[in-house]
């Protein structure tokens, strides 16, 4: 593992959220953007000269800014599984969504050496009037599929999804459990070089659960780079090959996957006694 | 230890190329993620990969629209041919609305066509970022897409109205010039047009709703200082550059210049019009970039 290069490469990566407040323009309407505009001028020059240090040109209301992930560094090697341990609103998410560039960090940055695929949530894309044929060509072309990739792989997932009775039906007719079902196949059946896989991709009953991660795990060994987000904490331990710890959007730990998840249980449960 | 880690790494740096060229057609690694600063990157190549996108929303749009419907694409012909007989009844037959020579009927539909298309292009990509918020915040692709494929989704109705317009010229003996080869050209000056509005009303219109409002009585406005019922020719001379600030007024002349055998080609004034787009478009671009970013936290 130590010759590979990094396939992922993440440096003090931070996103804040300016939480409560919003700029007096938005909250106000067209009243405080007169007043913007007219004091405008004037806290320009006073910006000038020094006097006054206006955090902002647009006047906020109240609220304060949320670090939701700060100072996240790690390394993700060629063909290894980083995987991700954190409580509800740790951060995980947001730290898959900056990495498959959904949303712009704050400071720090991340390099990615190689195509990355998302499976972050089950039925992208899909639209109810179209049937399930048709959506998985337009979730597979708007995940990144090529037209010849998705028709190479349309039996597959059809087959995997078990809908194959109801594909030439528009999904809205469809149980919810079948879409999420399409939807998981779709997005399983992405081949890129990088994974970032969220396990609440995993959907359905207790089977068809068992399935997913199944082919999860199947992605992960398959000698793609993967950063996994687990709530399983044991289907995690068995999967990574190294995992990291993030509590309140800090980097906790770093290390092998069974000292992160037994820290993080002890954690959860000293947490859980206190309440 | 130093020189082998070397040769892997060069061995690895190849692979990548490699893969590059094969998988991405020569995106640009590594991929670097960092915050905003500073002028934003157009990276057309960006969105010239992914272009498939385009192609399948747009068909998706056009599925979609004419699902559960009795008259299904027929809808992209009724409308411009009632509006063309109101349109008739009222400056054909209660004001006397001069036409250079073509039978009204065929003078308004001419002009109907791009417009119909245009009012479509740019409602539909004024909320494209709104409807598909879904895609924004859960996948990335290159956001430009989508106003583009909004803009371009409309094209097919474009060509049903054109084949309406190619039916009923010759009930009214009306030719096209023989300039009709130029049409294509025309019709990308319009969709330039649509982009250029579609890429401001969309950025704008995911943090102030209020663009979606404003939108059709804007049209509607549009309409009157566009020559759709009446011939530009009736705009003094003088004011002729003025009125070419609107491309649309170009682009409608257009149309009828190379579809209608006889009618005048539009004046030096048009340069005004490509001035406006070509500046519009660009500056469009960079404001669309640069608000990009937000999308998904703001929508």
């Amino acid at each position: 593992m130590s010759s590979s290069r990094p396939m992922i490469e993440v440096e003090k990566l931070g996103k804040s959220y300016w939480v409560g407040g919003e700029r007096l323009v938005d909250h106000m309407g067209m009243h405080a953007l007169v007043d913007t505009a007219l004091t405008a001028p004037a806290k320009w020059i006073a910006r000038r000269v020094g006097k006054i240090s206006s955090p902002s040109r647009f006047p906020m209301t109240e609220g304060h800014m949320k670090w939701v992930l700060r100072d996240v560094s790690f390394q993700v090697h060629e063909g290894e599984v980083l995987g991700v341990v954190g409580h509800n609103g740790a951060g995980k998410s947001v730290l898959l969504k900056l990495l498959s560039q959904i949303t712009r960090p704050s400071e720090g940055c991340a390099r990615i050496y190689g195509r990355v695929g998302s499976m972050l949530e089950a039925g992208t894309g899909f639209h109810g009037e179209l049937t399930g044929r048709e959506n998985i060509r337009l979730a597979g072309a708007i995940l990144g599929m090529s037209r010849s990739q998705i028709a190479d792989r349309l039996d597959e997932i059809v087959s995997f999804s078990e809908v194959e009775e109801y594909i030439d039906t528009p999904i809205k007719r469809y149980s919810s459990g079948m879409i999420m079902r399409l939807g998981f196949s779709v997005a399983a059946h992405l081949n890129t070089d990088i994974m970032l896989i969220d396990e609440v991709l995993a959907v359905g009953d207790q089977r068809f659960k068992r399935r997913c991660i199944e082919k999860m795990r199947s992605v992960a060994t398959s000698g793609k780079t993967v950063v996994f987000v687990g709530h399983d904490l044991g289907v995690l331990e068995r999967i990574s090959d190294r995992a990291i710890l993030i509590r309140d959007g800090r980097m906790h730990m770093e290390g092998r996957p069974q000292e992160v998840v037994s820290e993080h249980m002890a954690w959860a449960e000293a947490n859980a006694a206190t309440e | 230890m130093d020189r082998s880690d070397a040769l892997s790494g060069m061995r690895w740096e190849r692979q990548m190329k490699a893969d590059v060229q094969r998988t991405t057609r020569g995106g640009r690694w590594p991929i670097e993620i960092r915050p905003p600063s500073g002028w934003p990157q157009l990276d057309l190549p960006a969105v010239w990969r992914r272009i498939d996108i385009v192609y399948i929303l747009g068909l998706r749009d056009i599925k979609v629209r004419y699902k559960q419907s009795f008259a299904g694409i027929t809808w992209a012909f009724i409308q411009p041919l009632i509006t063309m007989f109101v349109f008739t009844a009222v400056f054909d037959g209660v004001v006397k609305v001069p036409t250079g020579g073509s039978p009204y009927p065929v003078f308004a539909l001419a002009a109907l066509v791009p417009w119909t298309y245009f009012v479509h292009s740019i409602t539909k990509a004024t909320t494209c970022l709104v409807v598909d918020q879904d895609l924004i915040k859960r996948v990335y692709f290159p956001r430009l897409i989508l106003p583009i494929s909004a803009v371009s989704g409309g094209i097919v109705d474009f060509f049903i109205a054109l084949a309406l317009l190619l039916i009923v010229m010759p009930f009214y003996g009306v030719m096209p010039s023989s300039a009709v080869l130029l049409l294509p050209f025309f019709l990308l000056f319009a969709l330039a047009t649509a982009l250029t509005l579609g890429l401001w009303l969309s950025a704008v219109n995911v943090r102030y709703r209020d663009v979606n409002n404003a939108v059709p009585f804007f049209t509607q406005i549009m309409m009157f200082v566009s020559p759709v019922a009446y011939p530009s020719s009736v705009v003094p001379e003088q004011w002729q550059w003025a009125y070419a600030l609107n491309p649309m007024a170009t682009v409608i002349d257009g149309f009828r210049w190379v579809l209608l055998d006889g009618q005048p080609a539009p004046g030096p004034a048009a340069f005004v019009s490509v001035a406006v787009v070509a500046v519009g478009l660009w500056a469009g671009l960079y404001f669309f970039r640069w608000q990009e970013d937000r999308f998904a936290d703001v929508v």
